[in-house]
């Protein structure tokens, strides 16, 4: 019966046999819409990556007041609607939100733009990095960073030649899942950023689109997201279960 | 040489406060029960727990604001705490120079496992693996946690020769008492986070003076004690035998110092057990309220082994103080 419920939509793919031909295919949304996805991911996953490691760090390592309050904090995304999401961004970043108007008296235009595409995936997937790599740091026995400190590395070498490659495993599996959210998400990106072809039209979004005029890229384009996410579950896989 | 005088409120029930000194060359060990305070200390020479009051300081340095990473300690403990993302060799060499790496390799018989990686070792190579590691690096102390606890008792005894001739003072926990009498050129007893009794190996194991040093180092005979009129009552036995010259709380009688006798003080053999070096008896006698451990040699033993009663002389007899 699970696999009813789970495997069962896999086979909508099946059920249309003619997604693959190219002819039908509309070639510039699908690049404009991969380019969006692609490169607004890459600079987002900069961001998250300087961002999320010493945020990480910091909540493995260190102990504070409001902890635990921190810790719900960063799941909120995760559970937040999209539309919900959508509206907070506006009402920060939007012309008359309280960031936003600042950040348009420098003659940068937030909402439906590139870099509102970029906002809402660092909004989505940072908290699921850094509670990745927080997990992947907490999992380093404490000891082995004492016994380079014992043998006279600084704090700073200890984090870079004992931490650091001791948690990258983690951080990789956090940085593949982090990605699968960010590339996804639908409705904030919507909402925040709109769906403006080769702009903010992201894959979900020309998914959306593709679905009321050729259904042929809908589907090219929602096989290609599958195996995306597949490969990137087997990354995980890899990494972690494989290896053991 | 190296003082400490260590202070510190670990919790509301247990403190440490000891003050001592390790000299270059020697083997400091620091004895006692479990959760007695030994680990605390060397965590606290080492750095990794800070000081409430106190020092750490050699004749030519002062160490206790020093950060653990700046006092050139060797700190090898029970676990080995090799790093699993690095080989064997580069475990070794992690902080340490090569020199003297080839010397270590060889008196550590490590060499075939150099190309290894650490989750490859045994317990006992990886702990050799942590010393080496820690030799390497140059320590100007050295602090050994029941470091040897994985080895066989050949490396054992091979370490400890080398230990021996490290021009470096060490500071040792152990609870395998025949090592740290071998090892050990000072010996400190400790007991909830004090040193209770603190001298030479020979004194602390031949000669202790504590009722707590008894019982850790293995004496099973041990009673109150009085002297009444120049004569020692052991509980309500008087003492033929030994007239002491000091007053005592407790006495100490080590098993083996005990012979059987055609007279003296009379007793009922309770119970033999026969080992494979020895006979072990325990003697009911009137006047002590538990029996007393005899331990005789298989040839000592075999004139009186079809008796149920005896007679037993003190040979020695140990004068302790400590809380009645």
């Amino acid at each position: 019966m699970t696999l009813f419920f789970i495997c069962v939509p896999f086979l909508g793919f099946m059920t249309r046999g003619n997604f693959l031909k190219l002819q039908n295919l509309d070639i510039t949304v699908i690049l404009s819409s991969l380019w969006v996805s692609l490169l607004s991911s890459l600079i987002a996953m900069v961001v998250i990556i300087v961002v999320g490691i010493p945020a990480g760090y910091f909540l493995a390592k260190t102990q504070f007041k409001y902890k635990s309050l921190l810790n719900i904090l960063l799941n909120l995304p995760q559970v937040l609607p999209p539309a919900v999401i959508g509206l907070l961004l506006l009402l920060t970043y939007g012309n008359n939100g309280y960031l936003g108007s600042l950040i348009a008296r420098l003659g940068i235009q937030t909402t439906f733009s590139r870099l509102a595409v970029i906002l809402t995936f660092i909004f989505v997937a940072l908290p699921i990095f850094i509670k990745g790599v927080s997990v992947a740091f907490l999992e380093i026995d404490p000891k082995l960073e004492q016994a380079a400190l014992l043998l006279g590395d600084s704090p700073m070498q200890v984090f870079w030649r004992i931490s650091c490659p001791l948690a990258r495993k983690g951080t990789v599996v956090a940085l593949m899942m982090a990605w699968s959210r960010g590339i996804s998400e639908f409705g904030a990106t919507m909402m925040f950023a709109g769906n403006l072809p080769g702009v903010t039209q992201t894959l979900p979004l020309a998914i959306y689109t593709a679905l009321e005029s050729n259904l042929n890229n809908a589907l090219f384009l929602s096989f290609l997201m599958f195996l995306v996410s597949l490969m990137v579950l087997v990354g995980i896989y890899l990494l972690t279960e494989g290896r053991k | 040489m190296f003082e400490f005088k260590l202070e510190k409120q670990v919790s509301v029930h247990f403190s440490i406060k000891v003050e001592f000194t390790a000299k270059v060359g020697e083997i400091t060990s620091l004895i006692g029960k479990s959760g007695a305070g030994k680990s605390t200390i060397l965590n606290l020479i080492a750095g990794l727990s800070p000081l409430d009051q106190g020092w750490v300081r050699s004749t030519e340095k002062e160490y206790t604001q020093l950060p653990v990473h700046l006092r050139q300690f060797g700190f090898v403990q029970q676990q080995s705490h090799l790093f699993p993302h690095l080989s064997v060799l580069e475990n070794l060499t992690y902080k340490g120079s090569e020199f003297q790496l080839a010397e270590y390799l060889e008196l550590f018989e490590l060499k075939p496992h150099l190309s290894k990686q650490v989750q490859q070792l045994s317990g006992g190579e990886a702990q050799r693996v942590s010393l080496v590691r820690t030799l390497l690096s140059q320590p100007k102390l050295l602090l050994l946690d029941e470091a040897f606890n994985a080895l066989d008792q050949k490396l054992r005894i091979k370490i400890r020769a080398i230990l021996k001739k490290l021009k470096l003072p060490i500071i040792f926990v152990t609870h395998d008492l025949q090592e740290a009498y071998e090892i050990s050129d000072q010996v400190l007893v400790i007991d909830q986070g004090k040193v209770v009794e603190k001298g030479t190996n020979v004194a602390i194991f031949h000669h202790c003076r504590h009722k707590l040093t008894a019982t850790l180092i293995g004496i099973e005979n041990i009673y109150a004690a009085h002297v009444n009129n120049g004569e020692l009552w052991v509980e309500q036995l008087k003492c033929l035998e030994v007239i002491p010259g000091i007053d005592c709380q407790w006495v100490a009688i080590k098993a083996n110092q005990i012979s059987l006798a055609e007279e003296g003080h009379m007793a009922r053999i309770l119970k033999t057990i026969q080992r494979l070096h020895d006979v072990r008896l325990e003697l009911d006698v009137a006047g002590l309220s538990r029996p007393l451990i005899v331990v005789l040699s298989w040839r000592e033993y075999e004139p009186w082994k079809n008796k149920s009663q005896v007679y037993f002389k003190l040979d020695e007899v140990i004068y302790l103080e400590g809380p009645r």
